[in-house]
Parts: C-alpha cells; structure tokens; sequence
C-alpha cells in the first residue's frame, strides 16, 4: 500500500510521557514513525522540539495533526510533505 | 519569597488533605470511590478532614464511573471517581473511554503504588497512566503533595473547559502521605492548551448566507450533544425558526429541540427515524452543530456526501473535515456562533421544501408505530412501554437509556421535554451504562423523575449497583426490558445473518426476587394494564423501584440502515432485509 511522508516539527512541553501521547495519537491512524529527534533547546528548558518523519497511509494528514496538537502538552504542529 | 513562618512543618498538610480541600474549592458536593490498600491514607481523611463531601460507594468501579459520567451530564459539573490502584483503576477504564466519546467533564482519580516500588510488578500494580492515555483529554501521574493542588486546578479546568473531557489522575501512596503548604496557584500555566483553539470571525459566519441564499438549496441542520454542552437549545430554536430549516437530531442531541415543533424532524441515523433520514438524503446543504458525523448517523459515507455542502459549527478544530469535508467550518462554541449568526443574518424560508418534509411526515407515519410491527399476541412491545413511560411522565424525566435496541427504541419513542436529561452512551455504546448513569444523575438532580430503561443484558452487567441504590434509597425507576436476549445483536444476527442466534440467549434470575433481596419493590408486566398499574406504583414509591417488562425478543427496530448502507435504502420491514446477501457487513 502506498504511504505518503511527512517531516514534523513539534513543539511541546518538556515532561515524562509526552511522547508516549504522541505516539499512541499516530498509532491510532496507523502512521508509522521512520525517523525522530529530540532537540535540547538552548534557553529555556521547559519547552521542546521534537522532529519526526513519519508515513501515513492516508494522504490527508491535517487532521491527524490537528488532534496531535490537541493533546495538553503538545504546543504546536507544523508539518511538510516530504516525497 | 514565600513567608518562612507557612514551611514550619505545623502550616504543612498531608497529601490526602491537599486532595480533600482541593475539591472543596471546586465546589464538589458529591464523588462515588472503592477504597483499597493505596488510598487508605487519602480515604482516612475524606471523611475526616475538611468540608464534608458526600461519598458514595459504588459496588464496582465501572458503576461509579458511569455515575460520575451521569452525574456531570446532567448538572454540568464535574463527575468524580475514585478506584484504587490495579484492578480498581482497570476497572475504571470503560468509564473513561465513555466520558471521552461522548465530551462528558469528569475527573477520574487512581491510587498507584509507593514512587520506589514502580516497576517492581509490586502487589496492585499497573501502568494504569500508560492504559488510559488513549482514552482520556488529559492525565496525570503524581508522586508528591507539593503537585495535587496544582493539578487539580489544571485537571478541573480540562475537564470542563472546551470541549469537555475526562482526566485522569493517577496518585502514588507517597503522594498522599508526604506534606506541601497546599496552596492553589492563582494562575494556570497550561502553554499547549486553549480551551477553544479557534474562533471563527463575524465575516466566516457571513458567508453562510451566501450558501442560504443559493437556488433550489434544501438545507437540515443536525444538532448534537455539544449544543446541549453548550446551553444553547434558545440559540438553536431561534436559528431554525429564523430561517426556517428543519432540525434532525443525534442520538445524544435528542431533547436539545422541541419535540413538537413542526421544524423537527426526528433523530437520524442507523435507527432513526425516517422523516430525518430521507430529509438527509435530499437535503443539499447539512449544518452540523455541536455533532461530529459519527459513522452511526451518515449511513454510507460518500452516498451522505455526495452532492451535499457541509456547514459545521464546532468548538473542537480537529474535528473539522475528519469525516465529511467542511465548506464552512464555523468554530467556537455552539452558544457563541448561533448567537452572534442570529444577529448577522437574514430571515429566510424554503416553503417547497419544508410542504416535501410534511408529506414525509405524513408517508412515514411520523413519531408513531407505522414502522415498528408489533407482536402483541405473546409478549409486549417495547416501544409501546417505552411511550406508556413517556405518556405517564409526560416527558418530564431524566431517563438513562442502556445500549443496543432498547436505546434506539427510548430515542424514538420518549418525547423529552428537557435538555440533558437523556442519557445514553452514544460513542463507546458499554452496555452495563443506563443503571449507574440513572444513579449519578439523581443525585445530581434530586428534585427530578428518573428512570432508567434498559435490556436484561445490559443490566445484568451492572446490576450490582442496586445494593448502592438500596442503601441510599436512590429513587431510581428501573425498567427492564426482559427478553433474554442481547436484543440488537439477535436482531442483526435475525436480519442479517440468516437467524443464526449464536450465543445471544441467556437465563435471566427472577428479577422480582432479586430486586426484592434488596428492599427494593419490584413488578413483573406480562400484560399492558399490569405494565400501566406498575408503572404507577413504582412513581408513588419514595425510593428505588424495578418493573421487568416481559417484551418480545423478536421484535425488530425500524428503520434500519445497515452499514455501508445510503440513508435512502433504510429497511423499513422485516422484508426489506431477509433473504438479500449482506456479505460485505
């Protein structure tokens, strides 16, 4: 089945467990994560970044990351398709 | 710099205390819990310290779950329970994905083993967090006092902000025994959360009366559960009766219009009615408003879709062109936008198509019993009981409906006066539902007539609450509807797999001796004037009632839209199903 690729960058609040809630928001759309990092932020410590690149069964993502956004924690989505 | 004389350890207090006057705070009257070894020292001190809450022990877990969820719908405050660690807090778990379906505001709390224990797979211990993130707004997981006033505050402002939503809270024991000064922080420091993310502009909602004002439009609004969430049923009459468009209701909408009101058409979907269901079959301009086009009330998506321009106002963004692609979204809250549309736009009426929706109305015989053929010979109908409750409450209770065929029937057949008094559990559908939620919300509402209708499998499921409802003398009237049967599926496994009942038939207990083992009066109908004589006696007891109605197994709701099926093709008989090939179901 095709898969369409997106590269994510996150914006979330620095705290155990935000990225299980991420994680668990894309497995419900089965989108899987190819690539991930963690970006240390150089000032204040209470917020990170964290970039993804992920593929989806579905072209249409917005939605999906809409709902990743919607999650306490998680301050921003931005997100391009990447193929 | 704090003052150094309130961090003398005498100004301290216990976690468990923090907790008890942190829900003091809010405003809580009323939280239904199951003690057990982690939370001794919190229940130690809930009815010790502090204001007194009135606590409710629930017989399970699920019970008190559904009775917070119940208690929230109808007064709109948060629902609380309470389940200890392990099983407690597993068994919480079907109550949290219901509050979540269906936006409902509750606090769900756990007890969780000592913070070094963790990991050890230590006696009652389970990653209760890690379990309910899919299934609820927010959680949180807390080890210390100096964190429970804080986040309570946080977890009381998700849980009823926005569109509402569960939270859980997860305490380890330390949290509860260890001390902190307790005070509430004045501000929310919440910087991923906002409660409405988007609010649409006076201009967005301008553009409406473009799509109003197209040739040959024939428009339908349907409204939900979050109009109800909202308070805006004034809103919503006065947008339909400015323009003129038919109203269609969602199972969880229902009693959010008035149900005599010649603009209404009916609940739609799988089991709604049919005026509503060929109204939104012709229709070519849908208002969804606070719903979110569950696959339950489209039939078939793309026929739903086709040819149809989609209006819908909505608080939640991300629920924008999840299922149906939105022309116009409208965001915000439901009382917000129809206000502010009601003043921004001009009247309009569409007199060909609402004369179309009369003759629907007269074809299919609506709100009566044209489409629901009646087996009277041997057992009584359900929804005929159904109407009989309606008819002798004259639609002014708060009825709990369980799940499967009985729900759809107490959809159709009760004629609600009042918003937020129909409880059902529309999104997860848990049977085991109608008991608990009837409970929660007396004694959110004392002062209203409630009921619970539900189907034997359903109640069989939380039955265990009638021990709860006998010690408190919770005047909550059962009515069950007695088949021996998981009704909704014998009638799919009658209509659409060729009658092979397998594994949908069970013994039922004597429910009259039940009932009665509790102190609880108890009826058995076999007949419409015992049914009727029941029913009355069970409205003069100052107390909870039981009535098992002995209904017929065997009768089917109509209409019904199997799935992947065009609203258009609803069956309407037992004939316009049997004998065809539904392989693809």
């Amino acid at each position: 089945m095709e898969q369409y690729n997106y590269e994510l960058k996150t914006t979330v609040e620095n705290q155990p467990g935000v990225l299980a809630r991420m994680t668990i928001m894309l497995r419900k759309f089965n989108i899987n994560i190819k690539s991930m990092e963690i970006v240390e932020p150089e000032g204040d410590k209470s917020i990170y970044e964290i970039h993804m690149v992920i593929e989806s069964p579905k072209e249409d993502v917005s939605v999906v990351l809409k709902k990743l956004e919607r999650l306490v924690p998680v301050i921003l989505v931005e997100y391009k398709r990447i193929d | 710099m704090a003052n150094p004389s309130i961090l003398n350890e005498e100004n301290l207090k216990l976690g468990a205390e923090i907790f008890c006057d942190s829900l003091a705070s809010e405003g809580v009257d009323i939280i239904f819990g199951i003690p057990g070894g982690v939370l001794l020292p919190l229940y130690d001190k809930i009815n010790t310290h502090g204001k007194k809450i009135r606590h409710i022990l629930p017989r399970h877990e699920q019970g008190g779950g559904f009775a917070a969820d119940g208690y929230a719908r109808v007064t709109g405050n948060v629902g609380i329970s309470i389940g200890t660690s392990g099983p407690g807090a597993t068994n919480l778990l079907t109550a949290m994905a219901n509050s979540m379906m269906d936006s409902v505001p509750t606090i769900y709390v756990t007890g969780q083993v000592m913070e070094d224990m963790m990991g050890t797979d230590a006696f009652q211990e389970t990653d209760v967090v890690g379990m309910s993130m899919a299934i609820v707004k927010h959680s949180y997981f807390v080890t210390h006092a100096k964190d429970i006033a804080r986040v309570m505050k946080e977890a009381f402002h998700i849980a009823n902000t926005g569109r509402p939503g569960p939270v859980h809270i997860d305490f380890s024991k330390d949290a509860w025994l260890t001390k902190a000064t307790g005070e509430i922080p004045e501000e929310i420091n919440l910087p991923g959360y906002t409660a409405i993310p988007e609010t649409s502009a006076d201009s967005e909602i301008q553009k409406l009366e473009g799509l109003l004002e197209k040739d040959g439009v024939k428009p339908l609004i349907i409204a939900g559960h979050g109009i109800e969430i909202s308070r805006a049923q004034k809103e919503l009459l006065e947008f339909a009766e400015k323009h003129n468009i038919p109203v269609a209701n969602t199972l969880l909408g229902l009693g959010n219009f008035p149900q005599g009101h010649p603009l209404w058409v009916g609940m739609i979907g799988m089991h709604g009615d049919a005026v509503a269901n060929v109204t939104a079959d012709s229709a070519n301009l849908i208002i969804g408003a606070g719903m979110r086009f569950d696959d339950r009330i489209t039939g078939e998506l793309n026929d739903f879709i086709d040819g149809v321009t989609f209006v819908h106002i909505e608080i939640d963004n991300s629920e924008i062109n999840k299922n149906v692609p939105i022309e116009l979204p409208l965001l915000g809250d439901a009382k917000d936008v129809l206000s502010r549309a009601n003043n921004l736009l001009s009247d309009h009426n569409y007199t060909d198509w609402l004369e179309q929706i009369k003759k629907w109305k007269e074809e299919y015989g609506f709100l009566d019993f044209k489409f629901n053929p009646i087996n009277d010979e041997k057992f009584l109908s359900q929804p005929r009981i159904i109407k009989m409750i309606s008819d002798i409450t004259e639609g002014e209770a708060i009825v709990a409906g369980d799940v499967g065929r009985n729900q759809m029937w107490l959809g159709r057949f009760y004629r609600f006066k009042h918003a937020n008094s129909h409880l059902s559990s529309g999104g997860l559908g848990s049977m085991g539902y109608g008991l608990p939620a009837a409970m929660g919300a007396k004694l959110g509402a004392p002062d209203r007539e409630v009921w619970t209708t539900t189907g034997d499998g359903g109640f069989m499921m939380n039955v265990q609450e009638l021990g709860t409802l006998a010690e408190h003398n919770i005047p909550v009237k059962i009515a069950i509807m007695e088949d021996s049967s998981l009704g909704m599926v014998r009638q799919w496994q009658n209509l659409l797999f060729k009658g092979n009942l397998s594994h949908s038939e069970f013994k039922n207990p004597d429910f009259v001796a039940l009932a009665n083992s509790f102190g609880i009066p108890a009826w058995r109908a076999t007949t419409y004037e015992e049914a009727e004589h029941a029913i009355h006696e069970a409205r003069k007891v100052d107390g909870p009632t039981l009535i098992t109605f002995m209904v017929d197994p065997d009768e089917h709701i109509f209409p019904m839209v199997p799935p992947n099926t065009p609203l258009r093709d609803q069956a309407l008989r037992n004939e316009d199903l049997t004998g065809k090939d539904h392989g693809t179901i």
